[in-house]
């Protein structure tokens, strides 16, 4: 489901291709934050160092409206389909805990509701996700043209 | 999912504190075990807790064992009393176990409220795709 493929659109569809692109980097850079680092004794440089060009990357994008076409960066597509296989983990380790509450092999109790917790969570952040694409091409489905 | 590292640490704190509230209730339950003066007393256990390897959290590093040495008590009618009247317990001193184990509760209670929190922050951020 690649949203640069919408026929017909043009460069509306590009600039959204613009967006989901920045709003990719915007979360790959986010996965590279150095949180460790940060909470080891690091101070808050390198996170706001992370953050700041993550907002010029998405303004720049979006505001000079630009085609990307075919850019380096991650695609809507497959970061949606990413996260859709690490909500596929969190669940299964989620399921697995529950089965062993189930069986009473559970050891901890916080594990299964940490994992539940996570679960929903991600589930729910996945779901905003998806929300909002299709919103975006709701939108752009109601142009006039 | 680096994004749930806030929850993923405190979870470690929880399991750090549930042991440490196992060993205390092991040195609870085991204070009145009376043994023969030639035979070891029962060894009060003490969580270790250490950074975990990668950083992020906690863990138990190890568990250290006490004295085996015990007190001796004069019980003389007791079944395991040597020739002198003696037997030996445990030295687990009951009120200091008990501090003990109020502090591993409120440390479990403060790494749950950090993961309530941290839950809802995240909650809170995806209000803001609604609407």
């Amino acid at each position: 489901m690649s949203i640069e493929s919408i026929g017909g659109v043009g460069d509306v569809a590009n600039t959204l291709g613009t967006l989901a692109t920045g709003y990719g980097q915007g979360i790959a850079d986010t996965d590279n934050a150095q949180m460790t680092s940060a909470i080891g004794g690091g101070s808050g440089v390198s996170y706001t160092g992370s953050v700041a060009p993550v907002t010029v990357t998405g303004t720049a994008g979006v505001g000079a409206s630009t085609p990307v076409g075919g850019s380096s960066g991650t695609d809507f597509a497959s970061l949606l389909s990413g996260g859709l296989d690490k909500l596929q983990g969190l669940q299964s380790t989620s399921d697995d805990l529950a089965l062993k509450a189930a069986t009473g092999d559970l050891t901890n109790v916080h594990d299964y509701m940490i994992a539940s917790n996570e679960a929903q969570l991600a589930t729910q952040l996945t779901v905003a996700v998806r929300n909002k694409a299709v919103d975006a091409f709701n939108e752009i489905m109601r142009m006039q043209v | 999912m680096s994004i749930f590292d806030a929850i993923g640490i405190a979870g470690t704190g929880v399991t750090v504190n549930r042991k440490w509230m196992d060993a205390v209730s092991d040195n609870l339950a085991n204070i009145n075990t009376a043994t023969r003066t030639s035979d070891p007393a029962y060894e009060a256990k003490y969580v270790v807790a250490a950074e975990a390897a990668d950083g992020k959290g906690t863990q138990v590093a190890g568990i250290v064992t006490g004295s085996a040495e015990g007190r001796r008590v004069y019980e003389p009618t007791h079944p395991l009393a040597d020739e002198q009247g003696y037997v030996k317990y445990p030295d687990i001193d009951m009120s200091s176990q008990m501090t003990s184990l109020m502090m591993a509760q409120r440390a479990y209670q403060a790494n749950l409220q950090t993961i309530t929190t941290a839950k809802e922050a995240y909650s809170s951020a995806l209000q803001l795709g609604k609407g």
